[in-house]
């Protein structure tokens, strides 16, 4: 699809990169929206910081959190929106927002609130029972909920590929396209984490993390799905199947490359 | 500490308070009534779990005043433009008779309920999502007065949350979720179409189908099913319940053989359960730790499953403090459970862990 107005942004893996790609991107983004053990240390917001092009802004993306994520993401702001590192962060979390609000850099609210639904039957679901899926395809960024954000100061959502009945939105509000992984659902359960537990442990929430889901991702398989889902740590996602489907709306000036299995 | 019970009936009301319950939540479901994906202005779909239409409310708000019980409508979905407008006309026509409050999770809801001048309760449904004492402030200051903590929170991490300035319900009972609820975008029904107890017909909804999934256990029962419906069990089950084939993702995209590593996360996650959830052994923590309602996830189950969680739930919750220790209480909510579910406790049914 042919995009010409569209800035291109790349987000960074928590792993190492290679920084020469990063040259082909107006944008990167720096951090996770599924997991606070993953997100970047000070020391290595410093290694982007210091690798990246320098016109090259960057975007801080934080997870949902609890108070201990709480901590580690005030850490990373006061350092680095505070100094102008950061010009926009992302958040999964309504406590980090009312966190950081008052803080610097413009919020942008993340896909996990941005309530699409995810999943990869959606087209057969619709297709096959429409009176029980009604408005499966709703962008659920209602006109009060929009007035919400644009009163504190939120301009930007960030927005999965699926065929969405993409309703009135204002003309102040810019849109962020995540190519081509979709995340379908997420867990603390993390099964990574987990492995080394005796038993079954599916209930429990590991006390750490050795960030050992980065090593290799698995595909997760079943009939009833048609796709493959892929587990890179605590969150399924699939590639998704609409990618060059449908126009894009215009709103959406900015396309994300996210990466599940590279 | 307070026990919420689902409600599906007047007739349910004083048959739940004698049983333990203190409060009660429902849906309503009218017809034409969907959102996101799902027909209902909340999260359960159609009859089977919601009230039917305004009348039945009507009946059920009068019998739970009858009995001192408050009663909780549930309006938790996330909603469009044009489906928020239907949901709050429902929100405003229940107010004659009175409920307690609402559970939200649309943050619209929550601000609609308040700008509307609604004095009563608003709780934080788990689809909000509040994992954090930051997220309770927020909530807060936008109205709401308690919240549904996710299901995904350790002991310590609740026990952190102690100081946060709104009630704090936890669920402890019956259905548990793998991934996060408010962020998990699956549909419940594996199979295409099968969402049956969506049904408009209360008889189909609330009397046929509950028995029907029940017949998943043999062999013989499930050709049963088959025959019946034309279709297996797996058409009730959850697509976060599949039994998946689990590989590694190679380097060039294909799939290796599985390996150690694949088959112990395939034991995990095919092992998992989501019914018959418990995490009633961890209560003197929960009191400690600020907890002030516990739910029990129980919409759309039949009056005999919900009447045995609530005693369950009320004879643990009047045990506290009765027993010289964690490991004397801890064995007798085993034993409680043995009873409830007629089944053995296992971790993989806990909710909660230390």
């Amino acid at each position: 699809m042919n995009e010409p107005q569209r800035t291109q942004s790349w987000f960074v893996p928590p792993v190492d990169d290679d920084p020469a790609a990063w040259r082909n991107f107006d944008r990167l983004y720096v951090g996770h929206e599924f997991c606070e053990h993953l997100l970047p240390t000070p020391a290595d917001v410093e290694r982007v910081i210091a690798a990246k092009p320098a016109a090259t802004p960057l975007t801080l993306v934080t997870p949902y959190v609890t108070d201990a994520g709480l901590v580690r993401v005030r850490e990373l702001a006061d350092r680095f929106l505070a100094d102008g590192a950061f010009d926009e962060w992302v958040f999964n979390d309504w406590g980090v927002f009312r966190l950081l609000r008052e803080r610097w850099g413009r919020p942008v609210l993340g896909r996990l609130l941005t309530r699409q639904l995810r999943d990869p039957r959606w087209l057969s679901l619709k297709r096959e029972a429409p009176q029980n899926h009604g408005h499966i395809d709703d962008l659920a960024l209602n006109e009060d909920f929009v007035r919400f954000l644009l009163d504190n100061g939120v301009r930007r959502v960030e927005l999965d590929v699926i065929p969405t009945a993409w309703q009135w939105l204002p003309e102040d509000l810019r849109g962020s396209m995540y190519r081509p992984y979709t995340y379908a659902s997420t867990t603390r359960h993390c099964l990574t984490a987990n492995l080394d537990r005796r038993g079954n442990c599916s209930s429990r929430i590991p006390a750490g993390c050795g960030r050992e889901c980065l090593e290799r991702p698995l595909v997760f398989r079943h009939e009833a799905l048609k796709c493959d889902l892929f587990l890179r740590g605590n969150t399924l996602f699939f590639r998704n199947q609409w990618d060059d489907a449908a126009p894009l709306p215009p709103f959406i000036d900015r396309v994300v490359r996210t990466q599940a299995h590279d | 500490m307070r026990i919420l019970s689902a409600v599906n009936s007047a007739a349910e009301v004083n048959v739940l308070r004698a049983a333990g319950a203190d409060e009660l939540f429902c849906g309503i479901y009218e017809k034409g009534d969907v959102s996101h994906g799902n027909r209902a202005l909340n999260r359960r779909e159609g009859l089977g779990h919601s009230l039917d239409g305004l009348d039945e409310f009507g009946e059920v708000a009068a019998a739970a005043a009858d009995a001192g019980l408050p009663l909780h409508v549930a309006l938790n979905s996330f909603y469009a433009t044009a489906v928020l407008a239907a949901a709050k006309r429902q929100a405003e026509r229940t107010l004659a008779y009175r409920p307690a409050g609402f559970i939200v999770s649309d943050i619209a809801m929550l601000l609609h309920l308040r700008r509307i001048g609604w004095p009563g309760h608003v709780s934080i449904s788990v689809g909000g999502v509040a994992l954090n004492s930051q997220a309770m402030l927020f909530y807060r200051e936008l109205g709401a007065d308690r919240v549904v903590l996710p299901r995904q929170l350790s002991l310590a991490e609740i026990a952190a949350l102690k100081d946060a300035p709104v009630d704090k319900e936890v669920i402890v009972l019956e259905s548990r979720c793998f991934f996060m609820d408010g962020f998990c975008n699956f549909h419940h029904t594996v199979v295409k179409g099968a969402s049956f107890d969506a049904g408009s017909s209360r008889f189909l909804a609330r009397q046929v189908m509950p028995r029907l999934k029940s017949l998943a256990g043999s062999r013989r029962q499930r050709k049963l099913l088959l025959r019946l419906v034309g279709r297996g069990p797996a058409a009730f089950g959850r697509v976060c319940s599949c039994p998946f084939e689990i590989a590694p993702l190679a380097a060039d995209g294909g799939v290796l053989p599985a390996d150690d590593r694949s088959r112990k996360v395939a034991s995990i996650f095919g092992g998992h359960t989501v019914e018959k959830a418990c995490g009633l052994c961890f209560l003197p923590e929960l009191v400690r730790g600020g907890i002030t309602h516990l739910k029990i996830a129980n919409r759309g189950m039949t009056l005999a499953a919900k009447t045995a969680t609530v005693r369950f739930a009320r004879s643990a919750l009047d045990a506290v403090g009765e027993f010289g220790g964690a490991a004397p209480f801890r064995e007798a909510i085993r034993r409680g459970y043995g009873q409830c579910y007629q089944a053995s406790c296992d971790e993989r049914n806990c909710y909660l862990h230390e």
